[in-house]
């Protein structure tokens, strides 16, 4: 990952190139024929976190807090400009996202969660207390990464898991299990929320 | 404005959503939103409270989900696309407006983020961060995916509750807070997650347990 110093104006706007190839992916992996995703509000918000990134990395504090609230107002997400994020982020849902932390490339963020600082203000390499990811996470609805915590690559956490320490890489956190009873004449079922992922 | 083009919108358009669909739609809202508010606060019906029961967040997002999808069913997508974005930068309520939903929809608390993308019949209940969207990582588009949820009538989804993919869920189901379900639901079901691991500071552990099997 780079560091601020190295943030160019290039830089930030080949990650911009590379988070909507991505998004784009994501719509024809589902057989979704789009004009154009300049008005989606997925690719409003990261748009505006990568200019509030920006901004923050050079120096430019008030504004970058400008643009990270308007992006607040706008799309419904938090992304803070401190978090470092890699190329390819894709939020997919911005409604009542919070990404406050460090992560590689390709996070993919569903929505209704995110990741965020703890009561633990320990710094490994993200900002005090914040969550370290690796490449290529996915975050599913409702999955929550919280505190001072590594989280390796390729890691998939399934939807309303909150994760508060640390995982290996390439590991899967499963969903909760759910119980299903039936209200009239049925025997309870047991069952898991299924490959929720 | 988003996949306008895309396969089947033709057939779902073509469905009509009249005017006076929407009025009636309309009209049970607020049926169902002063139903619920009469519980906690006696007020004589009239035209008036239900007018002003019109200003209420909880209605507005109703409302503007109801005009999205009456502009979508005329085949103004751009307009329907502008409706649901208007709702989503208020009211922080995402419907998709190719959603069909029945009368009687009722949303507490709009403000908590709410997305839903599916099908579903009369009294649908979308309480606080609740969502309800087709297979993991679609973004949002105008149309509603083949595979959306399908919701039968008077379902309620709990708070933080989440319904992913193509599934069937039936009539009277309640689907309790922080449920992620990935399968089909039978009529009247009742559905728990148990996901019970929390620390009490002293003797807490029986209180948890019993909690986990009520």
């Amino acid at each position: 990952m780079p560091t601020i110093s190295t943030l160019s104006c290039r830089e930030s706007l080949r990650r911009l190139g590379v988070d909507r190839r991505r998004l784009l992916a994501c719509y024809l992996a589902r057989g979704i024929v789009v004009r154009s995703v300049a008005f989606s509000p997925s690719f409003l918000c990261v748009a505006l976190y990568r200019l509030s990134r920006h901004l923050y990395a050079r120096g430019w504090g008030l504004a970058a807090r400008a643009v990270w609230q308007i992006n607040m107002l706008l799309t419904g997400a938090d992304i803070s400009p401190i978090s470092d994020l890699g190329e390819g982020l894709v939020v997919v849902h911005p409604v009542a996202v919070t990404v406050v932390g460090s992560a590689g490339r390709n996070l993919l963020v569903e929505g209704h969660g995110g990741m965020g600082g703890g009561l633990d203000l320990r710094d490994i390499g993200a900002g005090p207390g914040l969550p370290l990811l690796g490449h290529d996470v996915q975050l599913a609805r409702g999955a929550l990464v919280l505190g001072p915590v590594r989280v390796g690559h390729g890691v998939r956490i399934a939807s309303g898991c909150t994760v508060v320490r640390d995982l290996p890489d390439g590991c899967e956190v499963l969903p909760h299990p759910i119980r299903v009873r039936l209200g009239d004449a049925g025997q309870p079922a047991e069952g898991d929320g299924s490959d929720a992922q | 404005m988003l996949g306008n083009r895309q396969k089947g919108m033709a057939a779902m358009r073509s469905e009509c959503y009249g005017f006076s669909q929407l009025r009636a739609d309309l009209a049970r809202d607020i049926d169902v939103y002063l139903r619920f508010a009469a519980e906690y606060h006696v007020a004589r019906r009239s035209w008036r409270r239900s007018l002003s029961a019109l200003c209420m967040p909880s209605l507005l997002a109703c409302v503007l989900y109801r005009v999205s999808h009456w502009l979508h069913s005329r085949g103004w997508c751009r307009l329907a696309v502008i409706a649901a974005r208007f709702n989503l930068l208020v009211l922080r309520v995402s419907i998709t407006p190719a959603s069909r939903i029945g009368g009687g929809l009722y949303i507490p608390h709009p403000g908590t983020g709410i997305v839903f993308q599916g099908n579903a019949g009369r009294d649908l209940k979308l309480f606080a961060g609740c969502a309800a969207s087709s297979a993991p990582f679609t973004p949002l588009h105008g149309g509603v995916m083949p595979d959306a949820p399908q919701f039968g009538d008077n379902v309620s989804l709990g708070a933080m509750s989440f319904v992913v993919g193509p599934v069937r869920v039936g009539s009277n189901v309640r689907i309790g807070f922080n449920a992620s379900v990935a399968r089909d639901l039978p009529d009247n079901a009742i559905v728990v997650s148990i996901q019970v691991r929390s620390r009490l500071a002293s003797g807490g552990a029986a209180a948890v347990s019993a909690l986990a099997d009520r």
